[in-house]
């Protein structure tokens, strides 16, 4: 084994772990205000890759018109999410947790399909961030890798400054612990859960968006990064989205490193060997109360 | 055993589908449809195991393809690498799969919620990566193909008829398995899991044990499912058996709907013949199946089964053959008491529920413990139940140390409850809650017996009528007796009741201290922690006062009402001595504003 190629697989862990971070920010988002795992989580950030990727297409070369076709296709997933949120509102009276989930799940394997149908079985992909590269401590960061840290970091302030210093914040954040009682001060916790659906669509699609100019993107990427994104939430304490950011990062990089130094044939593997391992001796996640866990 | 004149008409029916599965193949000879049917017989063979698992036990396992895999390739590699016997392989894989099952089962069970569902969900990656890694004996992504077929002595079974009657055989026996087993004490015991874990283990149900149990038993079957699949297919690869697969046996097992033998029948079936329905327009094939799966979820949430009225698996069996009921385990003689508490203390975080309380409770005694909201009570009989443990201090039971044993030890000791607010299965009828207390008398014998004592006890609480109902479907007063005959039917040798009369009318209330009076005499100890005065004070004869966790007095009924200090803190100053007159009387009984605030049962029965 070359050990001089570590810092490369690090650095390319860290830039895929902070995708895989944003996917399970929006697993945590949904889990925090509905105690629901989002089984489409991985559908958005398929969509806000091939949508994208359509859009570019369509509106042609140039800065103004990939803007627009971002902003166009962000809008469509967050679309998409508030959709998932109608269906699930036709739940019965006294369905629990484990429908919704199944129902997130069914709109999953529609999604896919229909995917399938509108784009073909090939993997996608393009050019988003400027060329070039900078290297840090003997590895090479692509600009884009580089965007994608920094969006990444963006982000995860926004979520902070959103959850804790705005009222809608705060209203979302009184109702993951307690519906009822948010509910008795005039909080509406449909309105909440519907506000977390919509993030957890804008964060799955900004996703999409990064990974796809580096990786690809085909219309059944998202089982996988679902399963990545789940992992990163869970090893950070599914209820809590920046532990779901540093807990994607964590399995980005061993991810990275397992690849580097073992095997890529194990390339799936690591992440979820490493979950084991936390949910094994903390349940709680790495950054969880163990209250949240708990259901 | 349980004889087949006394199965249930439903039970029967419940092979109506599976005989079906067996006729079918005579109508066609089609090779392809053939194979179509034992594609999922194969398939109901891993749901069936799951549906104990998901719809009995209530734990999600996300990836079960991983243990079709592993007996898919044990079957396939001991046959092909070491030329063993696929009958000996078959077995192999299934051991494979239970200890990988254990490996995993034993700590993801120790806790609760979707812990399970997490774990799982990544071992079909972990799988695939494994085996692809070690390619030089598993074939890497190429998989391992010329699995030889079975054969029976000379004849291999390789017509298509010849394998569907293989699979087929091997769901009857997989399914003459399943439903005993739900039908059984564990399968009894798995739906208390389910429902409410607490409760369970107040009947002496090892929770995770049950958990573990499941998932091992789903883990064999899946196994067999893979061997009997490497056989037919000769061929497996690594992602044969990968997350769409796993995903799609708990989607198949919702919508026909899960906790339902014939749900996974019907579900099975429904769902992978979708695809045959579909062949014309097959790329429209996954959002029919969202479709389907969404509208059935939404509309339906307990699947298609669900839709109708859960049968009574087992249901009250006529009056006459009731045997003797033998109550109380025999009295060990103790010293002292039976249960001893010394200096029990309990914390919750800065506040002090239960301090340094020293109890006594002897044999054939009815002892109330009192006190305002708040004292501690519910804290003190949980400390005994062993639902929380105490802070510091020594219980002893019947002689043993217990303050450490968890509570399904010390239901099975001989330690009865009920709970503030009755927590009755309800999944189960309320003869089976009453069958699943028997749980707690460990080792009590043949099934048989057992449901018809747990009749006899229903018969004797004067439950008969609604023996067969749901607890949504009977009153307070009905669900209170039938939480006691749960208790009651693990033999206890002491019974906790929590607020046993709280929501009774005064009739209710006297037929109840009749009940305690009687069980005083069959030598059961009883302590009983109620706000109704007028229960405590017909049956107790010692009360035990608490305020703030602390005891302010003892002594039988007569000297603790008298006692000044209790007056002060419970009664209320002021009242008449005997408030339970007062509380039994409710048109007499003044209005709630003048009311002490410590007596709650007045307020709730002027209010």
């Amino acid at each position: 084994m070359d050990l001089s190629a570590l810092p490369q697989f690090v650095a390319g862990g860290v830039t895929v772990g902070a995708v895989y971070g944003l996917i399970g920010a929006g697993f945590s988002l949904v889990f925090k205000a509905s105690k629901v795992v989002n089984f489409a989580q991985g559908e958005f950030v398929v969509l806000g890759g091939l949508v994208t990727y359509s859009l570019m297409a369509l509106f042609g070369a140039g800065a103004a018109a990939a803007s627009a076709a971002i902003l166009a296709s962000l809008a469509i997933v967050v679309g998409i999410a508030a959709l998932l949120y109608v269906v699930l509102r036709q739940a019965r009276h006294g369905s629990n947790e484990f429908t919704f989930v199944m129902v997130t799940l069914a709109v999953a394997i529609a999604l896919r399909g229909g995917a399938g149908l509108a784009w073909g079985t090939e993997f996608k992909t393009f050019p988003l961030f400027p060329r070039g590269s900078v290297n840090i401590l003997g590895a090479v960061l692509t600009y884009g890798a580089l965007i994608t840290l920094a969006v990444t970091l963006l982000v995860s302030v926004a979520l902070w400054f959103g959850l804790y210093r705005t009222r809608l914040g705060k209203a979302l954040r009184a109702c993951a612990d307690n519906p009822a009682v948010a509910q008795t001060v005039g909080i509406d916790p449909k309105r909440m859960v519907l506000v977390a659906y919509l993030g957890s669509g804008l964060l799955g699609a900004l996703g999409g968006l990064l990974l796809t100019p580096a990786l690809m993107m085909s219309y059944d990427s998202g089982v996988i990064l679902a399963l990545k994104g789940f992992t990163a939430a869970v090893a950070g304490g599914l209820a809590n989205p920046f532990g779901a950011v540093a807990g994607g990062l964590v399995i980005g990089v061993i991810e990275g490193l397992g690849v580097g130094a073992i095997s890529s044939d194990l390339q799936n593997a690591y992440a979820f060997l490493a979950l084991l391992f936390v949910l094994a001796f903390r349940p709680q996640g790495l950054f969880g109360g163990r209250q949240e866990f708990a259901r | 055993m349980m004889r087949g004149s006394r199965l249930p008409a439903g039970r029967r029916l419940l092979w109506l589908p599976i005989v079906a599965l067996g006729v079918l193949p005579l109508l066609t000879g089609d090779p392809y449809q053939l194979s179509v049917w034992t594609f999922i017989l194969l398939g109901l063979i891993v749901v069936l195991g799951l549906d104990v698992l998901l719809g009995y036990g209530g734990q999600l396992s996300l990836g079960h393809g991983v243990f079709v895999t592993l007996g898919a390739y044990s079957s396939a590699l001991l046959t092909t690498k070491l030329g063993w016997s696929g009958w000996v392989a078959m077995p192999c894989g299934m051991v494979v799969s239970a200890l990988a099952a254990l490996l995993i089962g034993i700590p993801a069970l120790r806790l609760r919620g979707y812990y399970l569902a997490m774990a799982t969900l990544g071992f079909p990656v972990v799988l695939d990566g494994v085996l692809r890694y070690f390619s030089a004996w598993t074939g890497g992504s190429s998989g391992v193909s010329g699995v030889p077929r079975l054969a029976l002595g000379t004849l291999v079974l390789k017509e298509p008829s010849q394998v569907y009657w293989l699979a087929f055989v091997a769901l009857c026996a997989v399914f003459f398995a399943t439903e005993r087993l739900v039908r059984s004490r564990f399968g009894l015991a798995l739906k208390a899991v389910h429902a409410d874990e607490a409760a369970a283990a107040a009947r002496g149900i090892d929770v995770a044990r049950a958990k573990v149990l499941a998932f091992v038993f789903s883990a064999v079957l899946a196994s067999l499912s893979g061997s009997l699949y490497a056989h037919y297919v000769q061929f497996v690869a690594p992602d044969t058996f990968g997350i769409p697969y796993s995903i799609m046996l708990v989607v198949m097992l919702v919508v026909g709907g899960a906790g339902r033998l014939w749900g996974a029948i019907v579900g099975t079936v429904a769902m992978m013949w979708l695809p045959e329905l579909l062949r014309a327009a097959s790329t429209w094939e996954p959002i029919v199946f969202g479709i389907v799966l969404a509208v059935v979820m939404l509309f339906a949430p307990n699947g298609l089964a669900g839709l109708a009225r859960r049968r009574p698996s087992i249901v009250l069996p006529a009056a006459g053959d009731a045997p003797h009921i033998d109550l109380p385990r025999p009295a060990t003689p103790h010293a002292s008491g039976l249960l001893l508490m010394d200096d029990v203390s309990r914390q919750f975080g800065g506040v002090r529920a239960v301090g340094g309380l020293s109890y006594q409770v002897l044999p054939g005694r009815v002892q109330a413990l009192i006190g305002p909201n708040g004292a501690g009570k519910s804290t003190a009989l949980a400390l005994i139940a062993g639902t929380i443990p105490p802070s510091s201090g020594e219980i002893r039971f019947a002689g043993q140390r217990i303050e450490q044993w968890p509570a399904h030890r010390r239901a099975r000791l001989g330690i009865g409850r009920t709970f503030q607010h009755v927590r009755l299965i309800p999944g189960l009828t309320v003869l089976e809650n009453v069958l699943l207390g028997r749980y707690a008398a460990a080792g009590s014998g043949r099934h048989d017996d057992g449901v018809a004592a747990a009749a006899a006890l229903v018969r004797q609480l004067g439950l008969e009528a609604v023996a067969d109902a749901y607890p949504s479907e009977i009153n307070q007063y009905q669900a209170r007796l039938t939480e006691i005959g749960m208790a009651l039917a693990g033999k206890p040798r002491l019974l906790l009741l929590d607020e046993p009369a709280a929501g009774l009318s005064s009739a209710e209330v006297d037929r109840l201290a009749q009940l305690l009076r009687g069980l005083r005499e069959s030598g059961v100890a009883v302590v009983l922690v109620d706000h109704v005065m007028a229960l405590v004070t017909a049956s107790a004869e010692e009360i035990l006062v608490l305020e703030y966790g602390n005891v302010i007095a003892q002594g039988t009924p007569g000297e603790v009402l008298r006692n000044e200090q209790v007056r002060a803190a419970y009664l209320g100053q002021g009242v008449p001595e005997r408030g339970a007159v007062v509380a039994e009387d409710a048109s007499n009984a003044p209005d709630a504003a003048t009311l002490p605030a410590h007596l709650p049962v007045l307020q709730e029965r002027v209010a």
